[in-house]
């Protein structure tokens, strides 16, 4: 009796193993990472996600346009428009740290960003 | 026999669990994405516009003009794709500075699809289609600072705004620059580092 449930918890254990293996593969196929959501942003004030291999950074402020980047580039592609989605296709997938930052000199705060 | 058959019992009871679980959980890797972006981005689009919006052709002329289509070799436009967009319906803004520029409709929204020297890639901007008519959006690309000769420009709006709009008063850092609308569409290069606070735009009646 004993082994059989010993045997039972190998098997879920086993099967929980199996499920975390597929939730983890299956989150790496979405493949859109989010960085500094919630994070306060304006045109002096930039957002740093952690680097990671992306090739299409984009985020929307709440009540500002946003420009959209990475590393250095602080302005790769940018949104003239409160609350407009800036995106940018840099064109090849790297190793990268995206960044976003507000259009203006008053604080927005980022609604979402995530890169992929 | 009797170990036998529970562990057959157990494997069974295992994979259907295993199968319960893992078939939400692999719908799930793709739904949350897309229910997401709903959110996310101008509106909830889950499909391709078919055919423009009463707003979107009334108000703006450009899609009012035969459509030209996104071409082939544009990358992957998640924001845009997310937005309903429809690349068959996009229009080539006729402005005259480097680059292209394309305005695409989608569900409750429009994009602006740019490609531009020094930015390698494609830059894309949505907004919810009722905004565009109310402030005007565009596009802002700079030309890197190393590269420009002192007094060039650096910097590059493309805006698109409705029909009765005659003016975009583009704001940056207190100061206002009024740039005309022609055909719904509204062009300001200068050297100004940063991107636009915001825009207003000026209309044929009242403001």
């Amino acid at each position: 009796m004993t082994r059989t449930y010993r045997q039972r918890f190998a098997l879920l254990a086993a099967t929980l193993a199996t499920l975390l293996a597929a939730l983890a593969l299956a989150s790496t196929s979405a493949s859109a990472s989010e960085f500094c959501g919630g994070q306060t942003i304006s045109s002096i004030q930039t957002c740093f996600g952690a680097s990671r291999t992306f090739q299409i950074v984009r985020g929307r402020g709440t009540t500002t346009g946003v420009c959209v980047g990475y590393n250095e580039i602080g302005r790769g592609g940018c949104s003239a428009g409160a609350a407009a989605v800036a995106e940018w296709n840099i064109g090849s997938a790297a190793f990268r740290t995206p960044r976003i930052m507000g259009n203006s000199s008053n604080n927005t705060t980022v609604q979402w960003a995530d890169a992929s | 026999m009797t170990k036998r058959t529970v562990s057959w019992r157990n494997c069974a009871s295992s994979l259907l669990i295993l199968l319960v679980c893992a078939v939400p959980a692999s719908c799930g890797s793709a739904t949350p994405h897309g229910a997401e972006a709903r959110s996310r981005t101008v509106g909830h689009a889950p499909r391709m516009l078919e055919r423009l919006s009463s707003m979107q052709r009334r108000e703006f002329v450009l899609l009012r003009t035969r459509p030209e289509g996104l071409p082939t070799g544009i990358g992957r436009l998640p924001t845009a794709t997310e937005a309903g967009i429809n690349s068959a319906l996009a229009q080539r803004i006729p402005v005259i500075v480097s680059g292209r520029y394309w305005l695409v409709p989608g569900i409750g929204s429009l994009c602006i699809v740019s490609e531009v020297p020094g930015t390698p890639g494609t830059v894309t901007v949505c907004a919810r289609t009722r905004q565009v008519v109310e402030q005007g959006f565009g596009t802002i690309s700079f030309a890197p600072a190393d590269r420009t000769p002192a007094g060039m420009p650096t910097r590059l709006l493309v805006g698109i705004a409705p029909d009765d709009a005659r003016r975009a008063l583009v704001h940056t850092g207190g100061s206002v620059a009024a740039v005309p609308v022609v055909g719904g569409v509204f062009v300001l290069r200068d050297s100004r580092r940063g991107p636009s606070d915001s825009t207003e735009l000026r209309r044929t009646r009242g403001t």
